[in-house]
């Protein structure tokens, strides 16, 4: 609001000045314009700069086969030429989905981009792809699995980080190993590697890798390995949560799924 | 939608009365979820002229999760 104020008033004085300064012919008057102009430009771009905290990221994943078939492939030819299809199809599809992380200040939401045009089985894995939320209080992942919704906690991630630096997107940023570590036990159930900015300092990432002084434009965790391709700031609108589910913890919620159906 | 979840749950079952080759360390229990639907797919290969994959990866989107 307050940067379409003041480009409402940047555009008013300066058509104002320029009509006025042609009609007068006076020089004085186009000093006095000038100077006008330039305070304006300085006021938004401070303002700008400070309130640089609403926006989005585009996100694609270069996936890589997860650990299951990535195992089967190295240690069991025969059962690979069984699986090879489904693990070939699963990796098609998680490299197509794109994904999209929304921020206003504290707030963030990261979840896939859909499109009308999606067909079934691309279509089911957004679906079911979940929604990670964060904000102040909370950080969690909704999923609707097994025909039950979860609202996943996730655990906190512990970051090292290193004075290695790139650029990504015009964006100096900074790496930084995470570790998550399992309740109870403090044994590491996670490795991850996160390329974050500290010219955006907000706490945020995709798919829950988040915690870092600084936006996180790429990030990589297993065999998935998210790449920022387009960083937009501007106004969006209230993120809301995703709908209440059960709650559980990450670690459980793993081995819930990992686990047989038939139990 | 109802159908296809209909089969989905009558694969589930069938899992259940069925015993699966476990004898190499890929079908520990920490794979589970992902061996059912691999198994899920065979029993429903060419079902509606589509692939064991196909089967396999909507059993998988629907009971298991991603692992890292």
């Amino acid at each position: 609001m307050g940067t379409a104020i003041l480009y409402y008033f940047l555009s008013t004085s300066a058509i104002i000045n320029t009509v006025t300064a042609h009609l007068l012919g006076s020089f004085h008057f186009h000093i006095f314009s000038v100077m006008k102009l330039l305070k304006n430009f300085l006021l938004l771009f401070l303002f700008n700069f400070s309130s640089a905290q609403e926006g989005s990221v585009q996100y694609r994943n270069d996936a890589e086969l997860d650990l299951y078939f990535q195992e089967i492939k190295d240690n069991d030819s025969i059962k690979w030429e069984r699986v090879k299809e489904f693990g070939n199809l699963k990796l098609k599809i998680d490299k197509s989905i794109r994904h999209k992380l929304f921020f206003k200040n504290e707030k963030a939401i990261f979840k896939p981009i859909l499109n009308e045009n999606d067909e079934y089985l691309l279509k089911l894995s957004k679906d079911k792809s979940g929604h990670f939320y964060k904000d102040n209080a909370e950080n969690y992942f909704f999923v609707n699995k097994r025909f039950k919704n979860f609202n996943v906690q996730l655990a906190p991630i512990e970051w090292e980080i290193t004075s290695d630096s790139k650029q990504i997107l015009g964006y100096e940023c900074l790496k930084a190993y995470g570790n998550k570590n399992n309740e109870g036990t403090h044994k590491s159930f996670s490795r991850i590697e996160a390329w974050f900015t500290n010219e955006i300092e907000l706490s945020h990432g995709p798919y829950g890798i988040n915690g870092l002084p600084g936006l996180i434009l790429e990030a990589h965790k297993g065999s998935y390995h998210f790449y920022a391709e387009d960083l937009k700031i501007e106004l969006q609108e209230s993120i809301s949560k995703p709908t209440t589910g059960e709650i559980i913890n990450e670690f459980n919620f793993n081995k819930l799924m990992q686990s047989s159906v038939k139990q | 939608m109802k159908k296809v979840f209909s089969i989905i749950a009558l694969g589930a079952m069938t899992l259940s009365l069925s015993s699966f080759d476990t004898n190499t360390t890929v079908d520990a229990e920490f794979f589970s979820c992902q061996s059912d639907a691999q198994a899920f797919g065979e029993f429903m290969h060419n079902h509606n002229g589509r692939s064991g994959a196909y089967w396999a990866l909507q059993f998988y989107t629907t009971f298991c999760q991603h692992q890292q």
